[in-house]
């Protein structure tokens, strides 16, 4: 069966391209609600900010290609959004809206707009902030010292190390993985309340909005090589604890791992998962920054018509699914 | 007397089409590496070009001459023998002209020498074609690749050092030295060579 | 470190973080031209891996007397590409005597992957690294899987980039530069930026 002319999302009939859509747009505004609670509207205004960013790019790359954007057509929110929660909540407003600006003019118009993308755009337009500006992608606001900040402008506060950048100079956190759990830790904005991004997770899956089979090998790759490989001295099982709670792990998991760039067959799927998962346990070993996943996440969607083909030529189609 | 007003005509085409139309690097994804790789400051980009020019001009004027009387499978060991030798002035030239420059580039400089546009132009066009059209391609071609070196290495210059020929004091980022940033500048560039591209084709066809 | 390990260490660097093609930007030109043909994948990458071994050997094997010249960035380039010539004649001429159907239905693989970027610069990598015989021949190996995988990667990236969506003016090879763009930057999460 050759689908040449549908372009992804490949969805179930009772999942629309819109509620897809919509299901993540709640989920990720979820998780705006605990960093809002502790530093004030600043994280709101920063994903305000980023949707924006995104829309005007997308309204701008419709006219110029004389055509409109489809009021169904939501992704540019989801960009947004993903990307803000990849930032850290002190980092300059200028930051994610360049990150956004990337992703949608880079990573996402050259190859023709939603469901043609070959890579993640938030991936990109984050992977893209982190080699051009490090310094401030990785400066978090120590969470001991809890403060609204200022909406506008500079935000002059205390920083502190976060549990990935521990892990990276081979140290143990100072915080339990209990703790960790709520995301009271110095960390990009959206991606530490673990709890919080679990019941997302399970409300995409239920939803069928994402692929449960995808983030769970994902997970279980990644567990597999923090015990197998722990970076600090502790016991396979706190390597795992740690591994999986700090940076964004978890988040990536669940958010990056689109139905676009992702594969339409299960066991397409987990694969697809498990090499995410140990790409990105690559990163943080020999990695040159403390936060890797994005990094992972583009490999692997480079990977995954490579892994279409495979599992298509192992199931006996003629090479793949796609002409 | 009008056949060589022709040939001139033609050989200000054949300019033409290698600097802008049918640019190597642009249309034809060669020269790639010392673009993505070195192309990231002026200097850098003019000793580069330098080198480019006085590496392919003879190489391709010797492979016209000569080309054809070499057995096809053996051309490709011409080009890269005469490359070498050329690359030994080019580099001196370009030494002379920008101290240090050669050292900077490192490996980048050294692998101008078998550059893929040259060994393309000298292996396939040349030898099939009259010395004209091997000097105006040659000619176009390092005024393309030139073009195409300067424009990117400006732009990220700027973005990393605030300024151009060393004369920036604090950049707008980082990392646009890295190989990905040439690879991203260098395929709006093409995008924005095949939209003129279609833009002439269109207006052609409403002419005719 | 035993010897085997050595060899594959360099080969898996080779690969990911010291990856001449994604980090280094070399070889694309031809990587490129290998993709529009992805049966001929195989043959391409095993050429570039045998010439790659060649071309480590030399630059080792020459090693000694170009360190006794002076003036390195000018004659040594002109010394190893010349070499360069001379290895491809040379296994031009044997498949001539030994298999002329080979080079009559693969000469162009032949040439191309002999004057390969990524090929010519493994002497310069192995200058840079101090790699010893050992690592340098595992990152040859390491460079010919890794052509090969980017011949594989780029083959489906034509595809994509040429779908009925894609703007004109970005279809087709400017689409792939794009692509090539921000593969390349995953590889420099590794490196945090320029490596060669």
């Amino acid at each position: 069966m050759k689908l040449s002319n549908a372009s992804p999302p490949f969805l179930h009939t009772d999942v629309t391209v819109m509620s897809m859509l919509g299901d993540r747009i709640f989920a990720l505004c979820a998780l705006l609600v605990i960093p809002t609670v502790r530093y004030g509207p600043r994280p709101l205004v920063m994903a305000g900010l980023s949707v924006l960013i995104c829309l005007v790019c997308e309204l701008l790359t419709g006219l110029m290609r004389k055509e409109g954007v489809p009021v169904t057509e939501w992704s540019f929110a989801v960009t947004g959004l993903v990307i803000t929660m990849l930032m850290p909540v002190n980092a300059p407003l200028w930051l994610p809206c360049a990150a956004c600006l990337f992703a949608e003019l880079a990573a996402k118009a050259p190859f023709g707009g939603f469901g043609r993308t070959p890579f993640n755009p938030a991936a990109a337009g984050v992977a893209f902030a982190t080699l051009c500006w490090p310094k401030q992608m990785f400066s978090y606001v120590d969470p001991a010292e809890p403060q609204w900040l200022p909406v506008w402008g500079e935000c002059s506060v205390h920083t502190a190390q976060s549990a990935a950048a521990y892990l990276k100079s081979g140290l143990k956190p100072d915080i339990l993985p209990f703790d960790m759990l709520w995301g009271d830790m110095a960390g990009p904005l959206g991606t530490g309340a673990a709890l919080v991004i679990g019941a997302c997770a399970l409300l995409l899956f239920v939803r069928r909005a994402a692929h449960a089979e995808t983030t769970l090998c994902f997970l279980a790759a990644a567990a597999a090589l923090a015990a197998l490989f722990p970076r600090i001295a502790c016991s396979p099982l706190t390597s795992v604890k740690y591994e999986l709670l700090s940076g964004s792990l978890f988040f990536c998991s669940v958010f990056l791992m689109d139905p676009v760039s992702s594969l339409h067959t299960a066991a397409g799927r987990c694969i697809y998962g498990a090499a995410a998962g140990g790409l990105l346990m690559a990163f943080r070993h020999f990695g040159a920054y403390e936060q890797g996943a994005v990094f992972a996440v583009l490999i692997a969607n480079a990977l995954s018509p490579l892994i279409s083909s495979a599992v298509g030529r192992a199931r006996g189609w003629e090479g793949s699914v796609y002409g | 007397m009008d056949d060589r007003r022709l040939y001139f005509r033609e050989a200000g085409t054949i300019f033409w089409n290698g600097m802008l139309f049918r640019n190597p690097v642009l249309a034809g994804a060669l020269g790639l590496y010392p673009v993505v790789a070195a192309g990231c400051g002026m200097r850098n980009a003019t000793a580069l070009s330098l080198l480019f020019l006085i590496i392919a001009l003879p190489t391709q004027l010797l492979l016209c001459l000569a080309g054809m009387l070499l057995p096809r499978w053996a051309r490709p060991a011409a080009v890269l023998l005469l490359s070498a030798v050329f690359y030994l002035p080019a580099a001196r030239a370009v030494e002379w002209l920008f101290p240090g420059s050669l050292a900077d580039l490192g490996m980048a400089a050294a692998l101008m020498a078998c550059n893929s546009i040259v060994y393309a132009r000298a292996s396939e066009y040349a030898p099939e074609h009259i010395l004209l059209a091997a000097a105006a391609d040659a000619a176009g071609c390092s005024v393309g690749f030139a073009g195409v070196i300067c424009l990117v290495s400006a732009l990220r210059e700027y973005w990393l050092t605030g300024g151009l020929w060393g004369t920036g004091v604090s950049g707008i980022g980082e990392g646009l030295d890295a190989p990905f940033a040439g690879f991203l500048l260098l395929g709006f560039l093409a995008a924005l060579m095949r939209q003129v591209n279609i833009q002439r084709e269109r207006r052609y066809a409403e002419v005719e | 470190m035993p010897a085997f390990s050595q060899l594959i260490l360099t080969a898996l660097l080779a690969v990911t973080a010291e990856n001449l093609l994604f980090a280094g930007g070399a070889g694309f030109s031809r990587a490129l031209r290998a993709a529009r043909k992805p049966s001929t994948a195989g043959l391409y990458a095993l050429l570039v891996t045998l010439f790659s071994l060649v071309s480590a050997l030399t630059g080792l094997a020459l090693e000694p007397y170009l360190s006794l010249l002076g003036e390195e960035w000018i004659l040594r380039p002109a010394v190893l590409t010349a070499a360069a010539g001379l290895e491809y004649l040379l296994a031009a001429g044997l498949l001539r005597v030994f298999a002329p159907s080979f080079l009559r239905d693969h000469g162009r693989i032949l040439e191309q992957a002999a004057a390969n970027t990524v090929v010519l610069a493994i002497p310069y990598v192995q200058q840079m690294f101090g790699f010893h015989a050992l690592q340098a021949l595992g990152y040859a190996l390491g460079t010919g899987a890794a052509f090969w995988l980017a011949v594989l990667i780029l083959s489906h990236a034509m595809k994509i980039c040429t779908n009925p969506d894609a703007p004109r003016a970005f279809s087709g090879l400017p689409g792939v530069l794009v692509y090539v763009g921000i593969l390349s930057m995953a590889f420099a999460g590794f490196t945090g930026g320029k490596v060669f």
